[in-house]
This record gives structure tokens, sequence and C-alpha cells, in this order.
């Protein structure tokens, strides 16, 4: 995977800085035209699709976690050294998956913005 | 060593936010904290705030009850971030509203809008007291036997004073700090017990035997219950077995008997405990594998706990204490991390009320007769390890019960009271003091009346509440264009007001049986969907009442600061 360059920058610095204005692209969505509407239609489309995605992850991992436990009686009552596996499995490794599809999200939704920076920035 | 351990929570809560409010120098710093405080400090306030009574004391009483279909529920509840991170952290931040009613004013330009949400704001944040009130109140009974009224009063006036004169700025160093209290109150007393001990019937837990005293156990009744006794069992002591004085020892037939309030009872070692009527599972093996849901006089059980489930899941994102925290993050971005680091730190603690929940089954199997299950997390560490180090671990868990209601309850009451001095007076520091003091005291008059409501039943409520109301709100508000002022406004109140009713009508008792039962029990699973339903139809239906300016308005929830055009929407 390429590496990215990390941008730092702090907000209150980057709306100080009169040349960013000037972008015609930000114009554009300053002035609510049709063409900075449709611009930030794009990021606002591309984030609530990633959000879908992921919750549709998350029905997904624990609607099947659910049935098998239940279908299965917790796997038949297996046990790991004399805890049944359901307890296990609802217990620290459930919620590393929760705290796993949040770092997930997070990182696709700053490579969004990211990029829709860098978009306007070209522009 | 319990009273010791609350005394220390309590002073030093007072000491930080006194401390707090010296650096606090105009109003926006003691509502806000001026926006300067750290992601990690953030997520370990939103933590400390988030983690109530429910979650401290109850989550344990309910596995201990019902076993491991009740593993889901300290899941959801953190899962609820996930959502509020997915649809909601960063566009609120980015919005710059401090309150959902100024989201509410901001999106849609209505002040009719703003009132309805202040209203719901108003009856979640009292929802959410009851269950700290009566948190209070129980764990002063368990530590020192004073009355149920003794903890709700002197709790509720410790939470009302440190509010009212120590204000947000002192109250995010003070919840970030009894985050970490709690923790360490719940996961050392849970580590010691599983690395050190070893119960005799520990193999019993998995097998299909009903649970047993290990011991000769004595058992005080505080009010009156109908017990199920599945085995026949010889009881001694004196008190009042169905409306009869007892008098020398007396066999219980298998079958229900009720005993009387006052009643001490001694329960033979190797007896089967008679559990109260109806609220738990009493086979071991049903009870540690899935669904272990029956057993239980709760009308559709599979209904109620998926209801619960959707609750906890979408009403954190409408929870008005939780929101407001938020306000805090520098930008959009940190409130991205800090609701990460907030998926961490919960993790964390939630993976421990199992392990109480599981040994209180095995070592004080008493809580199942008298119905008191909410209990087992502050009474272990004396019946497990005993002795000085059981006293030290007992005042370290009554220290973290503690932290938990001072700091749930000190948000809601901050949200509570701000929504009512912002909307009703001018909105100064000293309103909100005011107003702090009558919201506190209305929630004391209120937590002395539910002291027979689980803990966790008093939690969904507000929960439903949030997600049939603000919730559909927010969700709506930051991804949707075509929001009507009506249509939100129909939605908050149709979800909303449903929720409430039902919530209101099975609290002055009205409980009828079947699917009607279920639903006016816990009703989010229908009032929440309602919500964004009836949002998006009469939106549709009314596309006149469409604010002006939407594009603006989704440029400021959306668009990263660094591009420069996020504005207040004050602005």
């Amino acid at each position: 995977m390429p590496t990215r360059r990390e941008v730092v920058r702090h907000p209150r610095a980057d709306a100080a800085r009169p040349s960013r204005q000037d972008r015609p692209a930000i114009r554009e969505m300053d002035e609510q035209s049709v063409a900075g509407d449709v611009l930030v239609q794009s990021l606002i489309r591309a984030q609530l699709g990633l959000a879908f995605a992921v919750m549709a992850l998350f029905a997904i991992v624990f609607g099947i976690l659910g049935l098998s436990l239940a279908l299965t009686g917790g796997f038949h009552g297996a046990q790991v050294f004399g805890v049944p596996v359901t307890w296990i499995l609802l217990g620290p490794p459930s919620f590393a998956v929760i705290a796993g599809l949040g770092w997930l999200y997070r990182r696709q939704a700053d490579r969004n913005e990211q990029d829709f920076i860098d978009v306007v920035e070209r522009s | 060593m319990e009273l010791a351990g609350i005394m220390i929570v309590v002073i030093a809560t007072f000491a930080i936010g006194t401390y707090g409010v010296r650096v606090a120098r105009t109003t926006s710093d003691f509502f806000v904290a001026s926006r300067q405080v750290g992601a990690t400090m953030n997520a370990s306030a939103i933590c400390g705030e988030y983690i109530s009574a429910a979650s401290f004391l109850g989550a344990a009483g309910l596995i201990m009850r019902y076993g491991s279909g009740m593993l889901w529920l300290p899941l959801a509840y953190a899962a609820g971030y996930l959502f509020l991170l997915l649809f909601v952290a960063a566009p609120l931040r980015r919005f710059g509203a401090y309150t959902v009613p100024d989201f509410a004013e901001g999106r849609l330009d209505s002040l009719v809008n703003r009132r309805i949400a202040m209203i719901f704001v108003l009856a979640i944040g009292w929802f959410y007291l009851l269950p700290q009130m009566k948190g209070a109140g129980l764990t002063l009974t368990v530590i020192t036997g004073s009355p149920y009224w003794v903890g709700v009063v002197v709790v509720g006036t410790v939470i009302t004073v440190n509010v009212a004169i120590g204000g947000m700025r002192g109250i995010t160093f003070v919840q970030a700090f009894q985050y970490w209290v709690k923790v360490v109150a719940i996961g050392v007393p849970a580590l010691i017990f599983i690395t050190f001990i070893h119960h005799p019937n520990q193999a019993s837990l998995t097998q299909p035997v009903p649970p047993r005293f290990a011991n000769e156990t004595s058992v005080k009744f505080d009010r009156s219950v109908s017990v199920e006794v599945s085995e026949q069992v010889r009881l001694t002591g004196t008190g009042v077995v169905d409306g009869l004085p007892l008098s020398g020892p007396v066999d219980l037939l298998p079958g229900i008997h009720t005993i009387g309030k006052g009643s001490r009872l001694t329960l033979p070692r190797g007896a089967a405990v008679p559990l109260v009527k109806g609220t738990s599972v009493n086979n071991n093996e049903r009870w540690a594998l899935p669904y272990s849901l029956s057993g239980n006089d709760r009308p559709h059980p599979l209904y109620a706990n998926g209801s619960l489930l959707v609750a906890q899941l979408l009403g954190v994102m409408g929870l008005p204490h939780i929101l407001v925290r938020f306000y805090t993050n520098s930008d959009g971005h940190t409130a991205r991390r800090t609701t990460l680091f907030v998926l961490c730190l919960l993790g964390l603690f939630y993976i421990f009320p199992a392990v109480h929940g599981a040994l209180g089954r095995l070592y004080a199997p008493r809580l199942l007769m008298t119905g008191s299950a909410d209990a087992v997390v502050l009474i272990l560490p004396r019946l497990i390890v005993g002795g000085v180090a059981g006293g030290i671990l007992a005042g370290l868990v009554a220290a973290g019960a503690m932290a938990a209601f001072l700091s749930t309850a000190s948000g809601l009451l901050i949200a509570v009271s701000g929504a009512l001095s912002q909307d009703l007076l001018s909105g100064s520091v000293r309103d909100f003091r005011r107003m702090a003091v009558v919201a506190g005291s209305i929630a004391i008059l209120f937590g002395l009346q539910v002291r027979d409501i689980d803990l966790n039943v008093l939690v969904g409520w507000a929960f439903g509440v949030a997600a049939s109301s603000l919730c559909p709100l927010l969700v709506l508000g930051i991804w949707w264009r075509g929001l009507s002022r009506r249509g939100a406004a129909a939605g908050m109140l149709a979800g909303g007001s449903l929720a409430t009713i039902s919530v209101l009508l099975t609290m002055i008792g009205v409980r009828p049986g079947g699917w009607l039962g279920a639903i006016l029990s816990q009703p989010a699973a229908i009032t929440a969907p309602l919500g964004f339903l009836v949002m998006v139809l009469v939106s549709r239906a009314t596309t006149s009442s469409v604010p002006g300016a939407v594009s603006a308005k989704m440029v400021h929830l959306h668009l990263p600061e660094a591009i420069g055009l996020g504005r207040n929407w004050r602005d």
C-alpha cells in the first residue's frame, strides 16, 4: 500500500489563509451554486454510503454470531477452560469487533475527506 | 470501608469541581469548557458520564438472573457509540450548536422545533435521572442499612450542589476522573475473583440444576415477595410465610409462596434457591447457554429484549448529556477520534459485569430470593474475599457505584438545567444554577417512587424516548436535505410522545398482558421506526416548509474544517 502523506493543519490557520478562498471550487460551494452543491453532495453521499456499509457489516457479523449461538445452543455447550464459548465470544472479541468497525470507519471517513480536499485544492 | 470509599469520591468530586470553576472565566467556559478539551480527556469524560448505575450495578444483576441472553446488553451499550460515530459525531460538531434544541433551531430555522426538542431533552433527562436515584438509594441501603429515601436524598443533593457550583468545566475533569474510578472499581475485583478464587460448585453453573445455597444462609426480606419453590425446603427463622407467622421449622412444598416484609429466614446448606416469581432463570444450563429468556413474567421476552437493544443502539445518539460533550471537541476530525477512544474505553469497562453476574449466582444466590440482584456487585467482595482485603474491595466497589450515579446524574442535570435556563430564562449562569436546583429537586422526588423497578428497565425507557424523538431528528437533519419543519415536528411528536406515554403508563402500573403489554413496557422497536417514518412522510407531503438555505447548512455540517467554510450556525 502506498504511504499517504499526512497533512496536519489547524482549522483556524487554514481559515485565515486568504489564498484558499480564491479556489474556484471553494467559491462555488460558498455561494451554493449548482456546481458547488454537486460537489458537496458528492462528499455527503460518499460518507453516508460508508456509514451504511459499516452498519451492514455490523449487522452481518452480529447477526451471524447471534443466529449461530441460538441455533446450536451455544455450539452445543462447548467450553474453554470451563467457561462456555458463548460467554467468551460475547465478551472481549465482540467488543474488539465493535472498536475495529469504528476504526475502519474513521480511517475511511478521513480518507474521503482528504480526497475531497485534494479535489477542491486542484480546482 | 464502603462509606470511606463513597466519601473519597464525593470529596474528590467537589474538589475537582471547585478547582475547575476557578479556571473557568467566561460563561462559554462554564458551559462547554470552551472546546479546549483534548480527545483522550474528552473520551474518558464521555465514558464517565455514560457508565451509569444501570451499567455499573444493573448489568451484572441482569446477567446473574437471566444469564447469557443478557450478555448482549453491555455489547449494545457500547455499540450505540458505533452508530453515533457513523451518523452523528463529526457533522454535529461541525454544525457548532451547543445542544439538541440549538441544532433543531439552527438546522430548521424554527422555534417550534426548538421547543419540541427541548421538551424531549427534559423528558429523557428526567427518565434517565430516575435509575441514578434508585441506584443511589439501593447502594446506601446495602452499605449502611439506611432506608431507601436517605440515599436518594443525600446523593441527589450532592449532585445538585456540585452541578450548581461547578458547571461544565469542572464537570469535564470530574467525569474523566470518574471513568477511571469506575473501571478500577469493577475491573480489579473481577480480576482478583477470577484469578484467586475457586468455588467448589463452579461446575454446576453449566449443569441442568437450580442454583443452590453453598452454606446455611440467613436471608432478610425488606419487602414482601412471592417466591417459586422448586424443591421442598425446610425453613427456620422469624417472620410471615404465606400469611402465617412462623413458629419453628416449616417445610415449603414446591409451588408459589409469599414471604412477608421484615421476615428473616434461614435456609439449609444445599437447598435449591426459591427464586422471586418469574424474574430469574431457574436452571443453570439454560442460564449459561443462549436465549435463556423464559422463566420470566414479561410477555414476549424475545421482543422485549430486541426492543431494548434497538433502544440502546439508536438511543445513544439522542442522549442530550452525551451530545453536549461532542461540542467540546475542537473539530469534526477530533470528534471522530474521541468517539473511537470511547468505543475502546467502553469495551474495557463492559467486559467485567459478566464476571460479577456469574460469580453472584454462585456466591450470592440469596439475592435471587429477595429480588435485589441489582446489589450483586456491591456485596460480592465481602462474600468472596472476606476480612480486611474484602473490606477494601467493598470500599472500592462502593466508590465506583457512587462515581456512577454522580457522573451520569451530573451530566443529565447539566443538560436539563441548561435547556431550562436557556429556553425559559435569560441563559445566564445564575439562571443555570437556579434551574439546576429546581431540576435536581424534581429528580429526587420522582426518584423516591421507582424503588421496585429494575435499573435497566428505567434506563431502557430513557433510551427508548431518545431513540424515538431526538435520534430521527439528528440523523435525518444531518443527512437528508428534504427534512421539512412540519416533518421534523410531526416525527418527534409521533415517535417521542408515544414512547413517553408508554413509559408513563408502565410507570403508574398499567401493564396489560400479551403484545400490547410487551410493546408498552419496551416501546422503542415500534416507536423509533415510527418516528423516522412519520418524519419522512410528512416532510414529503409538506415540501413548502423545507427550510431555506439547506445547501449552506449541508456545507456547515459536512465540509471538513480544513476547507475553511465551516461556520457556526449562528453566524
